[in-house]
């Protein structure tokens, strides 16, 4: 345990410098089964790197909430990636509730993107504001149920401890970890707004959610709204990939290696489900997020049943 | 194997959840199929280790309860012209409530009854889901008014006695068995054809307006 | 062999009629196959003759099963007589609007004849299931027979309630087997009654099991509160079939039931008896409170079935078996004659409703002196050998619970003749329908074999 500290660092600082890659692995993957080339693999760096070198515009319609949101944002997944356990390794600002710290930020951030999107004035974004907060309320539901099992399955209150504590022995019984990853990952696709909630390429206006809340930004501003939304993703990813895999079955480094590695894997799963499916109506999507909830709610009552809880 | 098991039998309760909440009839006709395909593998992934396999039951409740019902559903579906239960006696997500409370009702009373001495490993957790989903099929059909949801309940209440069968017991009287299929082929293929009477004599099938017969009020 | 005759003649009946698809033929055929049906139960011997199907697995009659087929026979014959001219006179009447051919309908009748033949000699809880589950299948097309949107409720209804009550019972018989720790392979009556009444069994999977299977079976008889298909299938049924419905189906559900607590060990006799008290009182109590202002007199009869359901049920928990047989026996018999007395004021006045038959005694003198004299049998007036049982079960029963029954059956009674005295008031309007009565004839010698039965019992109980 000595070493946790700068084990946790490193990843840390791997997740703040490798996360803009996630988008270029979705976009290869998709590329691939396509057919097509695809853009670079490093395409989001030469973006944000373009993007910083230019002004930012802002909406003369606009109060002061447009200027200040994308940095709240950034400042905000920072810090929820900081609170969460990196490389199997507990985050050093663990405490007792911290999980509820670490969703409140989330949600305060995509608060301020809706409020963002809501300042500009413009009917899209409003539009967009408003499929992102229905949905993202939907999804809350299935993150607490998950969040509540993960309490169940570790006797833990910290983030660290539920994702770290989930051992070699939870698949002796896999099924409710299985129920729950499934969970989680629909309400990854769902925060992140990708296929099938959401559709990232598209910007035809009526369709769009959360590219119609980022239509107003430009310049340095826009390079920090991208970024944001690709550390989400890593953040996502790491929170999927700690709870699938047990730690404390390799050494530091080795284990640093296997969680880079699951984040880029969980990229390239979430590249596999854009490409072979299409976004839904969105009739359709409470449904998936309900499911969502089934699954965590099922797992908790298996769990509830293995612990001896119901019997 | 045993772990799979556990995991079909959680797809299964996660199934009795989505019908609950599911108001397209396509969507239920589904989620009854997953069932009996679940139902056709669990012979087998059951018997693994346990040496023989019941390679007549798997097939037949794969094929009866996992395609030809099915589709024989699906079939009336679009002869009938339904889609969606529009209208149900209980909404939907009140439906997910009380199918909640009752597949915790089930672990509750089958945690007060001890497992018998012949049941199979899996006994323990397999008792209280076939519990939920012969409960939940009954649910069904009370909550549901379109006589299309209410047959589809009605296979889901015969799915969990299967399930009971199948997984509770280790092995089982074969007529038990037997009358099971007879039961459920020779069942929805009335209740088919009269679902298609009804449509085609009143032009709907809502059993709920099939209330001439009643006593009158005073 | 006789036994398989007796399974196999109504078979060969109904592919004869169901291939003549002549109606002149069917109902030829339906008389013929009923007169050796009762022939070959008069001489059926009740122990000896078995039939094995496999090594485990046995058809044969024991006396508990031999009253219900001996009901059955003494029922199915009178009622294909019946058939015989009842159905030309219906085919001139209602050819318009027919379910299925007559043929069709004669083949399906003889059908559910053998099912419930079947349920009376299963000698195991998975035969009689399945037998059970038979019987819902064959007579559920027959209610349809005159298709109406009435008749189509009726067989929708009892189609689904009826299938979940079948459902329930394989469930509880599931949960029987796993009582007994799943250690009877055949799971004959003999073998789970032996194992039982030495103690190997599980007490909390047992009394689970035996709630289920008293719920699907007690549905499939029309106990209380699970009767709600009953007098929609009885009354929009085709007389012959309702007869058969009332008469003989629902002691088929009733065996059943009796086969069920005959495993009942005897630390849980009291916890069985509960249940045939309890839903037995509450029969009676439900039948009491539609029959009082019933506007249908077929479902009249149908509410009385329920009644009487209700007092078999008590008379089993009141452990009087005898008389509960007997009680079988007469309900049978009286129920029928009066279903078929109800299909002649049926053809000749054309309405269910009570209020527009008027002067029954001038339009169908016969039909309606029987009509009286079945309704006053049926409350249980002597000679009817129902008087007998009930006082029985009065005095079984205790003061309070005694007192109870009496007044709901003093209700009941009030309720049936004050309808029958409505219908049979002379009116001067209403022209003979000779040709109409020539049918009561043999629902009158049901009811002669009735009261003749009633001063058997009364001579018995003397002597």
């Amino acid at each position: 345990m000595n070493n946790s500290l700068p084990v946790f660092a490193v990843n840390f600082i791997a997740a703040l410098v490798l996360a803009p890659l996630l988008p270029g692995i979705i976009n290869k993957v998709k590329a691939f089964f396509a057919g097509r080339k695809g853009p670079r693999l490093f395409q989001l760096y030469s973006d944000l790197g373009k993007l910083l070198k230019k002004e930012c515009v802002i909406s003369s319609t606009s109060g002061g909430i447009l200027r200040i949101a994308p940095a709240i944002q950034l400042t905000l997944t920072v810090l929820a990636a900081l609170l969460l356990p990196m490389g199997f390794k507990n985050s050093p600002l663990m405490f007792p509730g911290d999980v509820l710290l670490f969703f409140y930020l989330l949600g305060t951030c995509r608060f301020f993107s809706v409020l963002a999107a809501l300042d500009t004035g413009s009917s899209f974004e409003g539009m967009g504001a408003a499929r992102e907060a229905f949905f993202s309320a939907l999804a809350e539901a299935a993150v607490f149920a998950v969040l509540a099992f993960l309490v169940l399955f570790s006797h833990s209150w910290t983030l660290s401890g539920m994702l770290t504590g989930i051992g070699m022995d939870s698949w002796i019984s896999f099924t409710p970890v299985l129920l729950v990853s499934l969970a989680m990952l629909l309400v990854m696709l769902a925060e992140n707004c990708r296929v099938p909630f959401d559709d990232p390429e598209t910007h035809l206006e009526l369709t769009m959610i959360h590219e119609a809340m980022i239509l107003d930004y430009s310049g340095a501003d826009l390079g920090a709204i991208l970024y944001t939304s690709s550390l989400k993703l890593w953040i996502f990813g790491s929170f999927i990939v700690s709870m699938l895999i047990p730690g404390n079955i390799l050494s530091g480094w080795q284990e640093t290696a296997l969680s880079i590695g699951g984040v880029f894997a969980s990229a390239v799963l979430v590249g596999i489900v854009e490409s072979s499916m299409a976004r839904y109506r969105f009739l359709k999507v409470p449904p998936l997020l309900i499911s969502a909830l089934v699954l965590a709610i099922v797992a908790m009552i298996f769990q509830l049943f293995f612990n001896g809880g119901i019997r | 194997m045993n772990q799979m098991n556990e995991l079909f039998l959680g797809i299964f309760l996660c199934s009795c959840l989505m019908l609950a909440v599911s108001s397209r009839l396509l969507h239920c006709i589904r989620i009854v199929a997953l069932q009996g395909v679940l139902l056709g593998i669990m012979p087998v992934t059951l018997a693994i280790g346990h040496g023989d396999i019941h390679w007549s039951v798997m097939i037949i409740n794969l094929s009866l309860k996992g395609i030809i019902l099915p589709c024989l559903l699906y079939r009336t579906m679009l002869k009938a012209g339904v889609k969606r239960e529009l209208e149900p006696v209980i909404g939907y997500s009140l439906s997910a409530g009380v199918v909640l409370a009752l597949i915790l009702f089930s672990f509750f009373i089958s945690g007060r009854l001890s497992l018998p001495a012949g049941a199979s490993d899996l006994a323990g957790l397999a008792v209280p889901c076939s519990f939920a989903v012969v409960m939940t099929g009954l649910f069904t059909v009370i909550a549901r008014k379109k006589a299309l949801t209410q047959v589809i309940g009605f296979l889901v209440f015969e799915n969990g006695i299967t399930l009971f069968g199948a997984a509770v017991m280790r092995e089982h009287p074969l007529i038990v068995e037997l009358g099971i299929l007879l039961d459920v082929l020779v069942l929805v293929f009335i209740m088919g054809i009269s679902v298609f009477q009804i449509s085609r004599e009143f032009s709907h099938i809502d059993a709920d307006r099939l209330n001439s017969l009643k006593e009158e009020a005073r | 062999m006789l036994t398989l005759s007796l399974l196999l003649l109504p078979v060969c009946g109904a592919l004869i009629s169901f291939f003549s698809e002549k109606p002149a033929v069917a109902r030829w055929v339906l008389m013929i196959t009923a007169t050796g049906y009762t022939a070959i139960c008069a001489v059926l011997p009740i122990h000896p003759d078995q039939l094995h199907l496999t090594e485990t697995l046995t058809l044969a009659a024991d006396p508990a099963g031999f009253v219900v087929l001996a009901a059955t026979a003494i029922l199915f014959l009178p009622v294909s007589v019946y058939n015989f001219f009842w159905m030309p006179r219906d085919l001139e009447k209602n050819a318009a609007h027919l379910g299925m051919k007559p043929s069709t309908f004669a083949a399906i009748l003889m059908i559910f004849v053998s099912t419930m033949t079947l349920t009376t000699l299963a000698q195991d809880f998975g035969m009689l299931w399945v037998a059970v589950e038979a019987t819902t299948l064959a007579s559920a097309p027959l209610i349809n027979y005159h298709r109406s949107k009435g008749s189509l409720e009726a067989m929708w209804k009892y189609l689904l309630i009826c299938s979940i009550g079948i459902g329930l019972a394989l469930f509880g018989t599931m949960l029987l087997s796993a009582s007994l720790n799943f250690a009877s392979a055949s799971f004959g009556f003999a073998a789970v009654k032996r194992l039982t009444a030495h103690g190997f069994f599980n007490p909390a999977w047992f009394k689970a099991g035996f709630v289920l299977c008293f719920a699907g079976y007690a549905l499939k008889m029309g106990l209380a509160p699970f009767h709600t298909w009953l007098p929609d299938a009885h009354s929009e049924a085709p007389v012959p079939v309702s007869a058969m419905l009332s008469g003989s189906l629902l002691n088929c559900a009733l065996l059943a039931l009796l086969r069920l607590n005959d495993i009942v060990p005897s630390d849980l006799e009291g916890f069985a008896a509960g249940y045939f008290k309890f839903f037995g009182f509450f029969s009676l109590a439900v039948a009491a409170f539609f029959i009082i202002r019933q506007k249908d007199y077929k479902r009249m009869l149908a509410y009385s079935s329920v009644e009487h359901m209700g007092l078999i049920a008590l008379l089993i928990g009141f452990a009087a078996m005898d008389y509960a047989m007997l009680h079988i026996i007469s309900h049978s018999l009286i129920k029928m004659s009066l279903f078929l007395l109800a299909g002649n004021i049926l053809l000749s006045y054309g309405t269910r409703e009570t209020a527009l038959v008027k002067g029954l005694s001038g339009r169908l003198p016969g039909t309606a002196a029987f009509w009286l004299t079945g309704i006053l049998f049926i409350c249980g007036t002597p000679p009817s050998p129902l008087f007998f049982t009930e006082l029985v079960l009065v005095k079984e029963a205790g003061i309070a619970a005694g007192s109870a029954i009496l007044a709901l059956l003093l209700v009941i009674f009030c309720g049936m003749s004050q309808i029958a005295l409505k219908m049979y008031a002379p009116d001067k309007n209403i022209g003979a329908d000779p040709a109409g009565d020539k049918l009561c004839r043999i629902p009158a010698i049901a009811l002669a074999a009735v009261s003749a039965l009633g001063i058997a019992v009364a001579w018995n109980m003397i002597g």
